[in-house]
């Protein structure tokens, strides 16, 4: 019997928010930035407007990281630290997730889900390299639980 | 039922309910000690169709009939139509396109309004999980499915918010 890693299937997108459907599985799972086939942030961003720049979503998934403390800034909401540098300013546009069960496996157990953000080749995800990427994972022996990454840009109407 | 559910807000664009497991299994163990739905029949509350009604302001509290409430045309999905859909029965499918934006299969255009639904943990120190998810009664009207694990005490937030508004 194979090892499942979590996967993640786009059910929505907006210019200013993503939402996948994600079964758990064995983790943590990098959802990419690396403009590859979906599910990727910059593929699945790019989807709401095709062929537009007007695209909150992508900009804040296209802005360059050097480390996990930017990525985290970037897709978790994180403040900026004063006095530290770093490309997310109190203007920069910057996104925030959520993760929700919706259902539980055929044992009946529910996710244990933690999200976080890291720069792409940290995360072992090498085409995401210099971009921000998701971390899920959750605890183990709750394979086959369904539940939502809910991302959204900040500071937005589109909630 | 160990999850009870009762309206702590209610605007024309959110509902919020505390859901309370009282972390009493059933001899035997049933479905009802980790799971409750929140019904969309009209009835007391908590109720979908009743609890939006107390949205309305203008005077506070009165009924706010089948207009002017941008939640309530989601919730009447089955009685009224929404966007592409009825009126008439809904599938799980379609309640969950409407109510937690999951649009799977392309069932609602770009331009028609939906929800998201979500739960968060108010206490338990995370020793408990929640998940909320879309169903239909046996009518076909939306209604919203609330579980959690068994058997500690523990109370969580359902979120029910309307996209695409101002009221934040």
């Amino acid at each position: 019997m194979g090892v499942q890693p979590i996967s993640f299937t786009l059910v929505d997108a907006t210019p200013y928010r993503l939402i996948y459907s994600v079964v758990s599985g064995t983790g943590p799972t990098v959802l990419p930035n690396a403009g590859g086939g979906t599910p990727d942030l910059r593929t699945d961003a790019e989807s709401a407007t095709p062929g537009s720049g007007r695209n909150p979503m992508l900009e804040v998934v296209s802005t360059a990281v050097v480390n996990q403390v930017e990525a985290r800034k970037l897709l978790l909401g994180e403040q900026p630290v004063p006095g530290a540098t770093t490309p997310a300013s109190a203007r920069i546009l910057r996104a925030r997730a959520r993760i929700t069960n919706r259902s539980e496996n055929i044992s009946g157990s529910l996710g244990n889900w933690d999200v976080d953000a890291d720069e792409g080749a940290a995360a072992g995800s090498p085409g995401s390299a210099g971009f921000p990427v998701f971390l899920v994972d959750v605890a183990p022996g709750s394979d086959g639980i369904v539940a939502y990454l809910d991302i959204f840009v900040m500071h937005t109407y589109d909630r | 039922m160990a999850i009870t559910l009762s309206l702590r807000y209610a605007t024309p664009d959110w509902l919020i309910y505390l859901a309370i497991q009282d972390g009493v299994i059933s001899s035997p163990p049933v479905a009802a000690d980790g799971l409750v739905t929140l019904p969309n029949d009209g009835g007391v509350t908590p109720d979908l169709q009743t609890d939006i009604l107390r949205a309305k302001t203008d005077p506070p509290g009165a009924a706010g009939g089948v207009s002017g409430l941008p939640l309530q045309d989601l919730i009447r999905a089955r009685l009224d139509g929404h966007g592409p859909l009825g009126p008439g029965a809904l599938t799980q499918a379609e309640a969950r396109a409407l109510f937690l934006s999951d649009n799977t299969g392309g069932i609602l255009s770009d331009q028609v309004t939906r929800a998201r639904t979500w739960i968060t943990p108010r206490s338990s120190e995370g020793s408990v999980q929640w998940a909320a998810d879309a169903n239909v009664d046996g009518d076909g009207d939306p209604v919203i499915e609330v579980r959690s694990s068994v058997g500690v005490a523990a109370d969580a937030f359902l979120y029910i918010h309307l996209r695409h508004t101002f009221d934040l």
